[in-house]
């Protein structure tokens, strides 16, 4: 691991029950490492969403402590201010979190009440807004939107308090398949940021693609916390934590277990996962691999690029980020992946297909790394435009 | 549902992001004048332009106008017809006998009974006007700006929030309810109601903690932001109000000044 192991949040032995309920955390220990993403993985009941608030001190451990950023919660008022602007907690139910009667309000409400002046507040909710891809939408009312829209402003309006910690209680609960990998992409893009994201799911295959960390939580005690591939491994684990085996992972233990494929294959991706199988096919030719351009948005976009789409015949194009979407969007640029689009690139790549990828800041650097370093590890001769950026090839 | 219907439309016309002070000048003055007028000349001024302001320029469907107008509709008639039969003045035009009783149908109750529908008419067409394009949220700015406690616009914002909220719990108690045959007959109707009131009150209050929960866990202070202001009045704006309100208040003061026939 690059980061340090530094703990945002650390649990020391947290018990804790409702009035009149068994315990629902029982002894619980457990670290939240700064700048990784957690997953926090169990069955209905297991006390997942006790877990959570007990992160910004919304529940008091009845036994026990919680050290966030080395310091214990104090559950006097202002300490807890000052943890609730540090550990932003997004519940399940988007509707019981949005208080306001407007989109702006509702954003507005935690710089307002953390003291900031109007003119700054209005600066914060408008560059939240244009974060989670709602620009626009400040005179809306809440019971008038999407349910992802409304999820996006329960986020803005935790991520205008500026928190270190994004803990998000079943993020993609009630969203459909395609919204939940959106979701998915936005919680990757402000981990990109430098936000510690924590989040509660029983999405077995979500948490596989998504997690540095898996926690697994049953009966309110933590059976286990490490990668994913250390979860997805031991289906006596699995059983315990009422999780299903996504089909993928069976492939993959069936075909390590013949010893064609070694074990840690599917924790890198399905790219790597083909890769490694069609290595093993004796006399499989493969083509000249095809070009991935990537696209800097962060300054809009430029009048070359629909061109360059054309000129050069990009069959598949897809963007990273709220923000490259809208502008691609904006200009009419048709996107034919909005999720795991790097993956899906690489294997576009590997059948000699050329596709572009729009993206913003730094992640244009994360692009480029996965590609180069996945071309190189299989000697594969992906090449890579980019597109846009200062000093670099620029089209005519 | 009128109330969510009213608020949809009211937040999506080509109104909604004037200056609510105006519109609320525009509405209650006019509201003010009929209520006032001697003659039925100003009230049905008011209805009929009212009536193409809404529909023609703010761009209310004449459907959803004509509805809400037709509402107080019984409530109109019934007056009207007390009125006729009750009120007396001038000349007796035919006479009811009713067994011991008579009742007299008289010029005077004639026109008592125009001015009032007219009266009525025209006052719900002013208020029609102010409901179809001011938005809820506006109407929070006014309080704002009329001085109110801000502790009352405070709870008056969450009461709204929460409305909808509501709403929402109880079509879905009421959805479970007519699909198990609860409003089957009378006697399952009232066991149902009295069902979904008391589940109603029971998830209003754990909406009410979650409420707390949410407004704690973003370090609530005792504040809360204002609405976004709209679009700031401009004087042909303020002159075209005030030039309408000058005409219903010739319509509706005339009779005084040259003696009504």
């Amino acid at each position: 691991m690059r980061e340090s192991d530094e703990p945002a949040i650390e649990f020391r032995e947290v018990s804790f029950s409702y009035p009149f309920r068994p315990p629902s955390l029982r002894r619980l220990s457990l670290r939240i490492i700064k700048g990784r993403k957690t997953a926090i993985l169990g069955p209905n009941g297991a006390g997942k969403t006790t877990l959570l608030l007990h992160c910004n001190g919304s529940l008091r451990p009845d036994d026990g402590a919680v050290i966030v950023k080395g310091e214990q919660i104090r559950y006097d008022r202002s300490s807890l201010r000052r943890i609730r602007r540090t550990v932003g907690l997004v519940f399940q139910r988007s509707d019981s979190q949005l208080i306001a009667p407007t989109v702006y309000q509702d954003v507005a409400f935690g710089p307002v009440n953390l003291g900031m002046e109007s003119e700054q507040v209005r600066e914060i909710v408008e560059e939240t807004l244009h974060a989670v891809g709602l620009s626009g939408y400040d005179r809306r009312v809440p019971h008038q939107l999407s349910e992802g829209e409304k999820k996006r402003v329960a986020i803005a309006g935790v991520l205008a308090m500026g928190p270190e910690v994004l803990v998000l209680d079943e993020p993609t609960a009630s969203l459909d398949p395609a919204g939940a990998e959106e979701m998915m992409d936005l919680l990757d893009e402000l981990h990109e940021r430098g936000v510690t994201l924590v989040i509660s799911t029983h999405d077995v295959h979500l948490a596989l693609g998504w997690a540095d960390d898996v926690i697994l939580l049953v009966d309110g005690e933590k059976i286990h916390q490490g990668p994913p591939g250390s979860v997805f491994d031991r289906p006596e684990l699995m059983r315990q934590a009422h999780l299903s085996t996504p089909p993928l992972v069976e492939l993959v233990r069936g075909l390590a277990a013949r010893g064609v494929l070694p074990r840690d294959t599917l924790w890198k991706g399905v790219p790597v996962l083909i890769e490694a199988i069609t290595e093993k096919i004796p006399g499989y030719k493969r083509g000249s691999c095809g070009t991935i351009y990537i696209a800097d948005l962060s300054n809009g976009v430029s009048a070359h690029l629909p061109q360059l789409i054309e000129e050069k015949r990009i069959r598949h194009t897809g963007a990273m980020g709220t923000i490259a979407k809208r502008e691609a969007a904006r200009h009419g640029i048709q996107l034919h992946f909005t999720h795991g689009v790097i993956d899906k690139c690489l294997l576009r790549a590997t059948m000699g297909e050329d596709s572009l990828i729009m993206t913003t800041g730094g992640m244009v650097a994360r692009v480029r790394e996965r590609v180069s370093e996945f071309s190189l590890s299989y000697k594969l001769d992906i090449s890579i435009v980019e597109i846009g950026m200062p000093g670099e090839e620029h089209i005519d | 549902m009128f109330d969510v219907i009213l608020e949809e439309y009211a937040s999506s016309n080509r109104f909604t992001e004037r200056d609510s002070r105006l519109k609320f000048t525009l509405g209650f003055g006019a509201l003010l004048l009929v209520s006032i007028s001697m003659s039925p000349l100003a009230p049905i001024f008011v209805a009929i332009s009212m009536a193409l302001i809404v529909i023609l320029l703010a761009g209310i469907p004449a459907r959803v106008y004509l509805s809400l107008l037709l509402l107080p509709s019984p409530f109109l008639v019934l007056s009207i017809v007390a009125i006729l039969l009750i009120t007396g003045g001038g000349n007796a035009l035919t006479a009811i006998h009713l067994g011991p009783y008579t009742l007299h149908l008289s010029t005077g109750a004639i026109v008592i009974a125009i001015n009032t529908a007219a009266r009525i008419l025209g006052g719900m067409s002013a208020l029609l006007f102010v409901a179809l394009t001011t938005p809820m949220v506006e109407l929070f700015s006014l309080l704002k700006s009329l001085r109110l406690p801000q502790e009352f616009i405070d709870l008056s914002m969450l009461v709204y929030r929460c409305t909808f909220l509501m709403l929402a719990e109880a079509i879905a108690i009421q959805n479970a309810q007519t699909m198990r045959q609860g409003y089957s007959n009378f006697r399952n109707s009232i066991r149902s109601i009295s069902l979904l009131g008391s589940g109603l009150f029971i998830r209003g209050w754990n909406r009410g903690e979650e409420l707390l929960l949410a407004m704690d866990s973003r370090c609530y202070d005792g504040r809360f932001e204002m609405p976004l202001k709209g679009k700031r009045m401009g004087r042909v704006e303020i002159s075209l109000v005030f030039a309408y309100l000058v005409i219903c208040g010739f319509l509706a003061l005339a009779p005084y000044i040259w003696g009504s026939g």
